[in-house]
């Protein structure tokens, strides 16, 4: 009886060290329905010397014959003047050579299975390299990797300022295997962001107490030592699991639906906290509405000191340059949330490669602060709207592609490019009003199938470009793949136009109409083209644009006023929307106004120059 | 305050110089601008898309004109630049006229023999103070924004809202700064005008011992003249932008730029008026050959 109890005993004992793990687990990732391998980070910040060292352990893929392991270490674009991250980025480049303190990390060892293999580890750059004999085995093995990490001051992603830091790809981070058997460890040139598989995360964070951390999600568990606190966190799946720590945060936690969106600010933030809570609402309701549930529990906003004004997306966190920057008068600090905003989707939980294909998230985000934008305040002014003079997101994106990007492939790497304004004009801006083109060709009905169908697809996987057009092919034909292809590979200025319009009576009952289009760029898809005419009637056309130019000769009883090519703008792409439509008749309303306002101002010009 | 509105009525009595002095500004501008009309106009007749700048300031609009042709900018800009020295030129010339009638404290109608003969005097001595007010402006501005740059740490943790009003605070900072130098130039033109026949170290002297325990004051006078000009200013824009939304079309274009003409018309007062008040003033204090002659009493014996 006894040792039947004793056997009832080991046998539940047994039960629950099976169940509690797997009741564990389904609490924490119960949102979502996938199976990663976790990481496990122990880690502890030295505020003093302005390092975080410790460890990370993982469980190497089950991958047959795998004999290398590869692992990146982000902080090492810090490194020294010749790294390739900082050419793009002369201001932090210009701190780093003038103050001689330069950042990166150290590993210390790096264990497989317990066995010290460092001697073989081969560091270049930012990838960690372990390659052994081709008969080792590693599947399935735990590689376990010591690791210091000496934080920048003034970097970019990862950072410190005072006592407060960003840090953000400060551990050893695997790098990614892909199916072919090969690592794929990314090139951190300028202007790229951090790539990575999706895990779990488990992470000890250990820090002096009286420190504000901000993750992902709140910790799990937290102790307080005297001067000591230790943190233990549980998120994902995630690529990345960034903090920002201050001791100066306070707390705004709201619900919105079944996501607790919670603020971190300092004192002197709380008057832009109203706006930014509203505007994480607004972009949140939105892109769960119009592409797919937000899949973990916490959406995270923290102030940081940036060197620069902007804003950052990470799994779960944004980080967004401290509004004393960006005076209120303007949604332009709305749409900085709702851009970040955005990328939780497009980079964070569809798991794009922002490195190898930089459109992917950042044209797609651009495009959908638009949308939030005009979903929010408005087709028009729907940026700044101040003594008449009415600015809107789509104004500012064809000012600065006019400027910046008007021609450039947008299919390229982000390590590509060579100037902020090339890659911003490109990426953000060109790329925005590529995808608007392409949306706006798929209409609204095929479109909200497309992005509903992208996400769940892609949820917490690494879609490529090819696998965005093929799903584009898919829901709205093959006429979208080769749109799209020319879109994205071919850099060409696209222009659609009217070269000319006239009236000729014929008899006394007819007029026949002739209307001249023409296009410029490479782009083969329909458009659309009207005729208005005297009575109001509108007649409505579509160009097959087989050709470059064409000449319509159209019979109708009432003269033709004006002609109109894309008359609804959806070749969003198109480099001049003036010569889109033509009237008979010109207007000089139009120029006199602008010129009587321009009078005004060489007027006042004048007169602060000769003093009278 | 009331000896400042008293010459609210001087201004009256020379509208002819007040006129004179707008027209001037207004004619080198339209020679300026009629270029840049043809030029959009060529553009935006036939464009549907360009309606938009009629009923209000269609951004849109304006920036199809600008990025699409990217390069008449610098063109545009090189015009006005080349423009602006030509009508500072101009200025010089005119400044020998306009500050003996000032000092002068002479009488309206302008006697305008006399005031272009000032003209072809001074000339050359304006040319000179306006080279060495550009070597102040040079140095001024970077000092300035130094200085205005050190008070925007001061409010370093200031946000939203705030951050504009410390901008507009910063500003005027500027604007106080730039002033001061305005206020310099004109004490030194005075005192060319009340002494021709000193040289240009003498005249600069003159001058620099008249600003320095004024500037104040006449920091005061500037701004309680620049108060009206701000209200109608504000008022026409305004009504501007009424006018064009009430009054859809040509007519609306029409009352806009007429209120546009009346704003710069009004700024060209404004510096007239507060002229006034300081030649009056320099006068009381730097007579020179305005000084007028001592009645010779006859002796009895």
């Amino acid at each position: 009886m006894k040792s039947g109890l004793k056997g009832l005993v080991r046998w539940s004992m047994i039960l629950l060290r099976i169940l509690i793990p797997c009741i564990f687990d389904i609490i924490i990732f119960s949102q979502t329905a996938f199976s990663f391998d976790t990481l496990k980070i122990e880690a502890s910040l030295d505020t003093l010397k302005k390092e975080i060292s410790g460890t990370v352990e993982y469980q190497l893929p089950q991958m047959p014959n795998l004999s290398s392991v590869e692992f990146q270490l982000f902080p090492n674009v810090y490194f020294n003047e010749d790294s390739p991250y900082l050419r793009g980025k002369g201001q932090f480049l210009e701190h780093f050579m003038k103050n001689k303190k330069w950042a990166g990390m150290d590993i210390d060892s790096i264990l497989i299975n317990g066995n010290n293999l460092s001697a073989e580890l081969k560091i270049e750059y930012t990838r960690g390299m372990l390659k052994l004999a081709d008969s080792t085995d590693l599947a399935g093995k735990i590689s376990r990797i010591y690791f210091k990490t000496r934080i920048p001051e003034f970097g970019d992603r990862l950072s410190y300022f005072k006592n407060e830091y960003l840090l953000d790809g400060w551990f050893p981070n695997p790098a990614i295997l892909q199916s072919n058997g090969m690592w794929y460890n990314p090139y951190y040139g300028s202007f790229c962001e951090l790539a990575g598989e999706y895990s779990n995360y488990e992470v000890s964070l250990t820090l002096p107490a009286g420190l504000v951390v901000v993750a992902a999600a709140p910790p799990v568990q937290a102790e307080v030592t005297g001067d000591i606190a230790k943190y233990h966190y549980l998120f994902g799946p995630a690529h990345d699991f960034a903090l920002a720590i201050s001791a100066n945060y306070l707390i705004d936690s709201t619900n919105v639906g079944s996501t607790v969106i919670r603020i971190f600010y300092r004192d002197f933030e709380r008057p832009a906290l109203r706006l930014v809570r509203d505007a994480a609402r607004h972009a949140y309701r939105y892109m769960v509405q119009n592409v797919g549930d937000y899949q973990y529990g916490y959406l995270n906003y923290a102030f940081v000191d940036f060197a620069f004004s902007g804003g950052l997306e990470l799994p779960g966190l944004i980080a967004l340059s401290s509004p004393k920057d960006a005076p209120m008068f303007s949604h332009m600090y709305e749409s900085m949330v709702f851009h970040e905003t955005a990328h939780q989707w497009f980079y964070g939980m569809i798991g794009s490669n922002q490195v190898e294909a930089p459109w992917m998230d950042e044209a797609v985000s651009a495009y959908f602060t638009d949308k939030i934008q005009i979903a929010t305040y408005g087709e028009k002014a729907n940026l700044l709207d101040f003594a008449d003079f009415k600015i809107s997101n789509k104004d500012m994106y064809r000012f600065i592609s006019g400027l910046s990007g008007k021609v450039g492939i947008i299919n390229k790497p982000a390590y590509s490019f060579t100037t902020q304004m090339d890659y911003f004009g490109l990426m953000y801006v060109k790329g925005s009003l590529v995808i608007e083109t392409f949306d706006r060709q798929l209409g609204d009905s095929l479109s909200a199938t497309f992005w509903r169908e992208y996400y769940s697809r892609f949820l917490f996987k690494h879609p490529k470009p090819e696998d965005f057009v093929a799903l584009a092919a898919e829901i709205g034909g093959e006429n979208y793949r080769r749109l799209l292809e020319s879109l994205l590979n071919v850099s060409a200025r696209v222009d659609y136009s009217l070269e000319g319009l006239k009236n000729r009576r014929i008899d006394s009952a007819n007029i026949e109409i002739s209307v001249i289009l023409r296009k410029e760029g490479n782009l083969h898809f329909p458009v659309r083209y009207c005729l208005i005419l005297a009575n109001g009637d509108t007649l409505n056309y579509q160009w097959n644009t087989d050709y470059d130019s064409e000449e319509i000769v159209v019979k109708s009883s009432q003269p033709a006023t004006a002609a109109i090519i894309d008359p609804e703008f959806k070749f969003a792409v198109d480099d001049n929307l003036l010569n889109n439509s033509m009237a008979v008749k010109g207007d000089g309303k139009p120029a006199l106004r602008l010129s009587s306002g321009i009078l005004l101002l060489v007027e006042s010009l004048l007169s602060y120059i000769g003093g009278i | 305050m009331r000896e400042m509105f008293r010459h609210i009525r001087r201004l009256v009595q020379f509208k002819s110089l007040w006129l004179f002095f707008f027209f001037l500004k207004a004619i080198m501008s339209v020679l300026l601008v009629i270029p840049f009309f043809l030029t959009t106009n060529g553009i935006l007749s036939s464009s549907l898309f360009s309606k938009g700048l009629i009923s209000d300031w269609d951004m849109s609009v304006i920036i199809e004109l600008f990025s699409g042709r990217g390069e008449i900018i610098p063109v545009y800009l090189i015009s006005i630049l080349i423009a602006a020295v030509i009508y500072m030129v101009i200025m010089q010339f005119l400044n020998g006229g306009l500050y003996y009638l000032i000092v002068s404290g002479e009488t309206a109608p302008v006697k305008w023999n006399i005031f272009f003969a000032e003209c072809g005097v001074n000339f050359i001595m304006h040319i000179k103070i306006s080279l060495m007010m550009l070597l102040i402006y040079i140095i001024l501005l970077p000092a300035g924004m130094l200085f205005v740059n050190v008070l925007g740490l001061a409010g370093g943790n200031l946000v939203g809202k705030s951050v504009l009003m410390m901008m507009f605070f910063k500003l005027g900072v500027l604007a106080v700064i730039l002033l001061a130098a305005s206020f310099f130039s004109d004490s030194i033109r005075a005192a060319s005008a009340a002494y021709p026949e000193k040289s240009f170290g003498e005249v600069v002297k003159i001058g620099a011992r008249y600003f320095r325990p004024r500037l104040l004051t006449l920091l005061g006078i500037f701004v309680l003249t620049f108060l009206p000009f701000l209200l109608v200013w504000g008022a026409v824009e305004w009504l501007a932008i009424q006018s064009v939304e009430i009054m859809a079309g040509m007519i609306g274009i029409i009352v806009e730029f007429l209120l546009f003409q009346i704003s710069a018309f009004t700024r060209t007062g404004q510096k007239l008026w507060y002229l006034f008040y300081f030649g009056r003033d320099f006068n009381s204090q730097n007579p020179g050959r305005f000084l007028p002659k001592q009645a010779e009493l006859p002796l009895s014996n």
